[in-house]
């Protein structure tokens, strides 16, 4: 082999190993259309269940029990989307003949951690205390992004423009709050919060997939050089 | 015509190649994960990153957590080398399409 030869090769053994061990999308095309559609179905149903009065019997409850009440169905969209994800990957890791847990997963894993972790421990307070549940929502909004945005070293463009979406969404969302704007009283703190779950989770993820899917369907890069 | 001998030969190998690439993605990586990425035997990956740290290339640090780990990590010396090699194979490229 000669040396331009030897050099080409070369330079597409690095390619493909940069791109390999750079590139971790943590959120597939298809487990964020299943995420998106399932927010929009869920928060559509919380719309309509509790924007009529007395359809949902939590009017006359007590703040924790509304808080349950908004809370669990999402906890079982996430629950829903994470195990699917789990499914995908290994689907994926196994047509590759990779593990399922690569060096990417832990290092992605790794890092999103503080930000999940703050989640979980906010909503678990706000299911205890009873909190609102649009101040729950801005948490997620603010977990979330600053989660996505974790992985900015490693991931590809899109999924850092993601983070940068909900963490946007969810400061943008603090300055309305702050500026004395929001939802009249006419309308129930769980509907707000439905609204901006659709708006959010649901549509946000819609354009990622969109985004993603495009990417993901690209032909692999070649060894040689171009 | 190009001068073979301005190549870095210790980069140049292609198990130490592969190794500095990955060295080069993030600030360190532990020995199990660069095996699993390169699919080396244990003996391999030894051998080339002694070279590579006997060159001044790669930095180790030894932790013990729950179990003891090796890190490894591109000096600057390194991250230097890597890129001027890499500036190195493109001329090469290049000048043979030119």
């Amino acid at each position: 082999m000669d040396l331009p030869q030897a050099a080409a090769e070369h330079l597409g053994v690095i390619r493909r190993l940069m791109e390999r061990a750079t590139l971790y999308r943590a959120l597939s095309a298809p487990t964020a259309l299943l995420a998106g559609l399932l927010s929009l179905a869920v928060a559509s149903a919380q719309i309509v269940f509790h924007g009529v009065p007395g359809r949902s019997g939590l009017e006359g409850g007590t703040a924790r029990e509304q808080a349950i009440g908004f809370i669990a169905p999402w906890l079982a969209v996430l629950l829903a989307v994470a195990l699917t994800s789990a499914w995908a990957i290994q689907r994926e890791a196994r047509a590759r003949g990779e593990l399922f847990v690569t060096s990417g997963m832990r290092l992605a894993l790794r890092q999103m951690a503080p930000a999940f972790a703050a989640a979980a421990f906010f909503t678990v307070a706000d299911l205890v205390a009873g909190g609102e549940p649009l101040g729950t929502v801005a948490r997620w909004l603010l977990f979330y992004g600053l989660a996505l945005l974790s992985t900015s070293v490693f991931a590809p463009h899109s999924l850092v423009a993601l983070g940068a979406a909900f963490f946007g969404a969810a400061l943008s969302f603090g300055c309305v709050r702050l500026f004395g704007y929001g939802p009249g009283p006419e309308v129930p703190g769980t509907v707000a919060a439905a609204w901006l779950m659709m708006s959010t989770f649901g549509f946000f993820h819609l354009v990622y997939a969109a985004f993603a899917w495009r990417g993901e369907t690209l032909p692999p890069p070649t060894a040689g050089h171009d | 015509m190009f001068d073979f001998d301005r190549l870095d030969k210790t980069i140049h190998e292609r198990g130490r190649l592969a190794i500095m690439t990955l060295l080069a993605t993030r600030p360190d990586w532990t020995f199990s994960d660069l095996k699993t990425e390169l699919s080396m035997s244990d003996g391999n990956l030894v051998t080339h990153l002694r070279t590579l740290h006997a060159g001044g290339y790669v930095a180790i640090t030894k932790e013990v957590l729950d179990r003891p780990q090796t890190r490894y990590a591109l000096t600057v010396r390194g991250r230097k080398a890597f890129n001027e090699y890499l500036v190195m194979l493109e001329e090469i490229v290049k000048s043979a399409r030119g």
